[in-house]
């Protein structure tokens, strides 16, 4: 069950990063299929029962189910990249909406390209 | 301990030093602001020496060097290994780094550039080296991070929104990524991939799904066409340095991964899927190429296609072809930029009516390198893409044929422009970078004609080539318009087509699982 809202909150931002044509609306869905997918991660290895990485010996363990460690290290490592990246490119879709005027891709896309030719034709 | 008593075990003790050291490097850069292109010479110097140690290992050559970080164990730590896989991408690597440092005026003046560069440099050569799962993700997206900024580093318009745009496809891309990891993870119990070769291969052979995903990911960065839509904005509009780095060796971290995990894509469904993204690849970045008269983007959807040959040949002849092809389009782009800058240019129009000429010390090492690209036998990747034509069907090695005469005209019109506008007196001496790369290119050709001896078969296919692709320029060139469709490279056409595919794997493997 977990794992079908989570694939379907995975759809609904890889959708939404298609239709929506406003750069920072962009964004965000990305960030959602970003969270969902980091969701899945977890999901899919949080409740197995396996031993910590470490005891010591002769230490006798308390805790009834321990969540597998390793996704946990690469979601963390997931979450910062995701981070890092959405707000690079929020700083780029500012220069953007500066320089053009508009968040929508489809605009900006028509803009650069006749720039494109303005530039190769002088 | 002394170097004679068993030195075979000092070879992972030698490579881990030599990966961790490496992130000094680039923290030196900004502590030394005026002082930092001896940072990047003594980075240069200090790569070259070990990987020429590591070159002369015979244990490279067998199992590979393996180190483990922390005495974790295979299952739960990080993993590096050297292998010849490995060597045949690091190598081209430091070559360019070395010919960047000659060519880049950044590079000698701007020490934030010139920190990224290095600091790209080093996770390259970390990222020829992991083998599992978690580091490949670490490694990709810190080049991604670091090509982002680089691309827009002149913080021009388009380059912004290259940028901008990889990022989106790239984030994706790196999604799919994390689902597929998570699946085979959840299947097997590691991210190892020496771990994950031991696995039963019952179990390995229902991931279909998980791996399509990761081949996806993997195929999104590494500039195949139709998954890599993101490459021609990118790679043209980014500055000369930037361009050759990106086609030259940034657009291998994607296929080196392939490579490095082509044992769990053998299944029919993955292999044939592979096959038809190589035939699809070469064949539109060609037919591109060939619509085009901006010099940067025709270079640009040649990378595409030499992609396409690359997956073709897969980690043995293609890894091979792959190392050519970094040197000669590193060279291509280098010099192409140079020639822009000359002309103020990039149309080929506007190059034929400028007044101003061409010197020879950017001509002659654009025709060595247009000579490699066209498969001459006297230059570099000559012989390894005559490998990856023999090693098809025959209807693919008859498409192939037939793309590098394409690959010969599209880059002819280039160099007959250049030839025109060339000045044919001083200075006939390329420079360090240009001359190093073209030095590289021809005497690794000769070195291979004359170690392999491919015999005059291959001499002969790759002159005819040569010349009827020629012959066909001289034929069609007044036909050839410019177009490029720049709807078709669109952020939600290209996201629309990953759903197609993937829906269209996924559908073609429970069909032929009979569910």
């Amino acid at each position: 069950m977990e794992r079908t809202l989570i694939l379907l909150t995975a759809f609904v931002g890889f959708y939404g990063l298609i239709i929506s044509r406003n750069l920072i609306k962009k964004l965000l869905f990305l960030g959602i299929f970003n969270g969902a997918v980091i969701g899945f991660f977890i999901q899919v290895r949080s409740f197995l029962k396996i031993p910590p990485l470490y005891m010591e010996p002769g230490q006798i363990l308390h805790i009834g189910e321990i969540a597998d460690p390793l996704p946990h290290a690469l979601v963390i490592t997931a979450v910062v990249i995701g981070f890092a990246t959405q707000s690079l490119s929020l700083v780029f879709v500012m220069i953007i909406s500066q320089r053009f005027h508009t968040l929508d891709e489809g605009k900006i896309e028509i803009l650069v390209e006749q720039e494109r030719q303005d530039d190769l034709g002088r | 301990m002394t170097w004679g008593d068993n030195p075979v075990s000092l070879l992972p003790s030698l490579l881990s030093f030599f990966a961790v050291f490496s992130f000094v490097f680039p923290f030196l850069v900004p502590l030394f602001p005026r002082k930092f292109f001896w940072v990047l010479l003594a980075h240069l110097l200090y790569s070259s020496a070990f990987l020429f140690f590591f070159f002369l290992q015979e244990p490279v050559y067998q199992q590979g060097i393996s180190v483990v970080f922390g005495g974790w164990g295979k299952g739960r730590g990080v993993q590096i290994l050297l292998n010849e896989l490995s060597l045949d991408f690091m190598i081209p690597a430091v070559a360019l780094f070395a010919a960047g440092l000659g060519f880049s005026r950044s590079l000698k003046k701007d020490w934030k550039f010139a920190f990224l560069v290095d600091l790209l440099f080093t996770d390259l050569l970390l990222l020829f080296l992991a083998n599992d799962l978690f580091n490949v993700y670490v490694t990709m997206e810190l080049l991604a991070l670091l090509s982002y900024l680089l691309i827009a580093s002149e913080k021009k318009n388009r380059q912004i929104w290259a940028s901008l745009k990889y990022m989106i496809i790239g984030a994706v891309g790196f999604n799919f990524y994390l689902i597929g990891v998570a699946d085979v993870y959840a299947a097997t119990g590691t991210l190892n991939l020496q771990l994950l070769q031991a696995v039963d291969p019952a179990i390995l052979e229902k991931l279909v799904f998980p791996f399509t995903m990761i081949i996806l990911s993997f195929l999104i960065k590494s500039g195949a066409f139709f998954f890599s839509m993101w490459l021609p904005s990118s790679h043209s509009e980014a500055s000369g340095m930037v361009s050759a780095l990106l086609s030259g060796i940034i657009v291998k971290g994607g296929i080196f991964f392939l490579f490095r995990l082509w044992p769990f894509f053998q299944t029919p469904v993955l292999q044939g899927f592979l096959t038809a993204v190589g035939v699809a690849s070469a064949g539109f970045g060609v037919f591109f190429a060939l619509l085009q008269k901006d010099i940067k983007l025709i270079l640009a959807f040649h990378t595409m296609s030499q992609v396409g040959f690359i997956l073709l040949g897969g980690p043995t002849d293609g890894a091979l072809y792959a190392m050519s092809h970094a040197l000669f389009k590193s060279l291509l782009f280098l010099t192409a930029s140079r020639a822009a800058v000359t002309f103020q240019a990039r149309h080929l129009s506007r190059i034929s009516a400028s007044e101003k000429t061409l010197s020879p010390s950017v001509t002659l090492p654009f025709l060595i390198a247009f000579l490699s690209i066209s498969g001459l036998f006297f230059c570099s990747g000559g012989l390894y893409k005559f490998n990856i034509l023999h090693h098809q069907p025959t209807w693919i090695f008859w498409y192939l044929e037939l793309i590098s005469v394409g690959t010969v005209v599209s880059i002819g019109k280039i160099a007959m422009v250049f030839m025109k506008k060339t000045r044919w007196q001083k200075p006939w001496f390329p420079g360090w970078s240009f001359g190093f790369l073209t030095f590289t290119l021809v005497s690794h050709g000769i070195l291979l004609l004359s170690t392999q001896s491919p015999g005059f078969a291959f001499a002969l296919s790759s002159v005819e080539v040569f010349f009827v692709g020629l012959g066909l320029w001289f034929l069609v060139q007044r036909f050839l318009g410019s177009w490029f469709p720049y709807r078709l490279f669109r952020i939600p056409l290209v996201l629309n087509g990953y759903l197609v595919v993937l829906s269209g794997i996924v559908g073609l493997f429970f069909w032929r699982s009979g569910l």
